[in-house]
């Protein structure tokens, strides 16, 4: 599979402060669901942001679609990546269908009115999200759940090649969670790729394809989550001890050792 | 691996609204023929009684096809020309100008709580105007003083807003405020300087807002330039709304951020203190138009801004025959808009709590 998106050897500090990041590298291929994995502070969201191009980095770069993302103008990269951000409050009642359409400006630039391909698109990624319903009300109104099937759905109106979510499950209940976990899964199946930052290992065993690991600011594990999500390496992420377990059906389960917990 | 695997999210919709788009374009060609309806009533308006009668019999002569009596044909020719015409395009030009600068300002601070009051660029651009005023003799240069004011107290106070929190509503309006008093203190030091009997009269009464001050020939150096501003801002309407996402919401949209920003803040700026250079320091409707506006036809800057631009004309015409029409001598329009603007302040208060409840 070819990659759509790359980190190269990416540094980054914030002003003159301790280095973010020293030398992350990893990969995104079409199809895949990339988990980024890592302890508070790990660098999780400022590599989210080097993807993005919304910070540059001091050494290193990152590479989309074969050429330097510093190359590509914002719209250029707002065609190929989207962001679809941790939910926050929002302060101006745009109306679902008004905030979806915002994925459009990548191809329609800020100027030109939309035409009939820009309103199917956006039908389009409201009905794929199961919003449709939801199209004419105010996006302030919607519930945590519903707030990031919009996001999600602006970024499917991109129509871009990768989709990089800061912590999407956030604020979501359990059900929710797992509902979208699985949608990420479809829409990855269907040839987008998805980076998303996680503090869930459980989630990265059910629902990524791939897991990379952050500790002080390099990658330190990188493949298939059952082979990375090891009691060792949860150890050496967060510090807990953990114990892995294999169900019935397969399927992996982690479960931290509380007597271990409160000792750290 | 996962058990978890429903095709699709199935979260309990409830029942949807809907036509806020048409509803939108409906209160726009409402209020666009409100505004020269009521520019029209406010030209009868006044202390020396003028009907539609007379203003029609009038404009019949002017354009030859009526025979008025000459006195009275040059009595509301003068009345019409010297003194109502001038204030009424004052009043819409600088409302309107002042709404639009508000609505592009809530948007690209994604803040519903600020206006070019609020952020400091009126204290700003008073203080340049006072300045200019006592350092120079030529007005183009005390204009020039005015612009450089305001953009001067918006950098000031959405700096000091960065400075202490990020991306924190609060923490940029306390920057204003800092930004705003900061050019109050200084603008008393002018006074203060100023020539007691001929500088510093002139400086308080402009800047106690008066309408009555503008005439024809200063409306058309001014009327391009703001109108130009007010328009800009509703073409740059979609930008507007990918700014109101927040700064990297916006950029990851595709949006050239820092460019859009800088273009956005110094149209709004520069017509914004335009208008303290025509009329002094109107406050409030930099606020109250855009939440009133965006009541009426949601925050889609491309119908908010015009929106916006045409009650914020609407509002000032109307504060400006209250402040003629009020007592046997005219009252600042300042001091109107202050009176007014506060109890509606306590309605947008009730708003936008309502809207950053969740």
């Amino acid at each position: 599979m070819s990659v759509l998106l790359a980190a190269d050897q990416l540094h980054f500090a914030y002003g003159a402060g301790r280095p973010v990041l020293s030398g992350a590298s990893l990969a995104v291929r079409a199809g895949e669901v990339v988990a980024l994995l890592g302890a508070n502070g790990s660098g999780k969201s400022t590599l989210l942001k080097l993807l993005l191009g919304l910070i540059k980095p001091l050494m290193g770069g990152v590479i989309l679609a074969g050429q330097p993302l510093a190359s590509w103008s914002r719209r250029e990269v707002a065609r190929r990546i989207a962001y679809v951000p941790q939910n926050q409050a929002m302060p101006f009642p745009y109306r679902v269908r008004d905030l979806v359409a915002l994925g459009r400006i990548s191809q329609r630039g800020l100027f030109d009115n939309l035409i009939r391909r820009d309103r199917k698109a956006v039908d389009a990624a409201m009905t794929r999200l199961g919003i449709a319903d939801l199209a004419d009300r105010p996006y302030t109104e919607l519930s945590g759940g519903q707030r990031q099937l919009c996001l999600i759905a602006r970024a499917l109106a991109q129509e871009s090649s990768v989709i990089v979510m800061d912590e999407p499950a956030t604020g979501l209940d359990y059900g929710n969670q797992w509902r979208l976990l699985a949608l990420i899964k479809d829409l990855a199946a269907e040839g987008r790729a998805f980076i998303q930052s996680t503090h869930h290992p459980d989630h990265v065993l059910g629902g990524a394809s791939r897991a990379v690991l952050l500790h002080d600011g390099t990658v330190v594990a990188d493949g298939i989550p059952s082979a990375v999500i090891t009691p060792e390496f949860i150890q050496r992420l967060y510090g807990l001890r953990v114990a892995r377990h294999a169900l019935p059906d397969g399927s992996l389960a982690l479960a931290p050792d509380m007597g271990a917990a409160h000792h750290v | 691996m996962g058990d978890a695997t429903p095709a699709s999210l199935t979260i309990p919709v409830p029942s949807s609204r809907s036509g806020a788009g048409m509803g939108a374009s409906v209160w726009l060609g409402g209020l666009a023929l409100l505004l020269p309806m009521a520019m029209v009533g406010a030209l009868t308006f006044g202390r020396y009684p003028l009907s539609l009668h007379d203003l029609s019999a009038f404009i019949q002569t002017a354009t030859g096809f009526g025979a008025m009596a000459p006195e009275q044909f040059n009595l509301i020719h003068n009345l019409i020309w010297e003194i109502r015409l001038p204030r009424i395009l004052a009043a819409v030009l600088i409302g309107a100008a002042l709404a639009s600068s508000g609505a592009a300002y809530q948007s690209v601070f994604v803040n519903p709580l600020v206006s070019p009051g609020i952020l400091g660029v009126l204290a700003g651009a008073s203080f340049g105007a006072a300045l200019g005023m006592v350092a120079f003799k030529s007005w183009a240069l005390v204009q020039v003083a005015t612009v450089a004011g305001g953009l001067a107290a918006v950098i000031i106070g959405v700096g000091i807003g960065r400075m202490f929190g990020e991306r924190s509503v609060v923490m940029l309006v306390l920057g204003g405020i800092f930004s705003g008093a900061l050019f109050s203190g200084l603008l008393a030091l002018v006074k203060f300087l100023a020539d007691p009997y001929q500088q510093l009269p002139a400086i308080v009464y402009w800047l106690m807002g008066s309408l009555g001050q503008v005439d024809l020939a200063q409306l058309a150096r001014y009327a391009p330039i703001m109108l130009a501003g007010v328009f800009g801002l509703a073409v740059l309407g979609r930008a507007l709304d990918a700014l109101a996402m927040g700064e990297d919401e916006a950029a990851a949209l595709g949006v050239p951020v820092a460019t859009v920003r800088a273009g956005v803040i110094i149209f709004a700026t520069v017509i914004s203190a335009m208008t303290v250079a025509l009329a002094g320091m109107i406050g409030w409707i930099g606020l109250l138009a855009p939440h009133i506006a965006r009541l009426l036809v949601g925050p889609l800057n491309r119908t908010l801004v015009p929106a916006s631009a045409l009650l914020g004309g609407l509002f000032l015409l109307a504060a400006d025959m209250l402040a003629r029409g009020v007592s046997e001598t005219e009252l600042p329009i300042g001091v109107v808009t202050e009176l007014i603007g506060l109890p509606a302040f306590l309605l947008v208060l009730r708003n936008v709590r309502k809207g950053w409840a969740t």
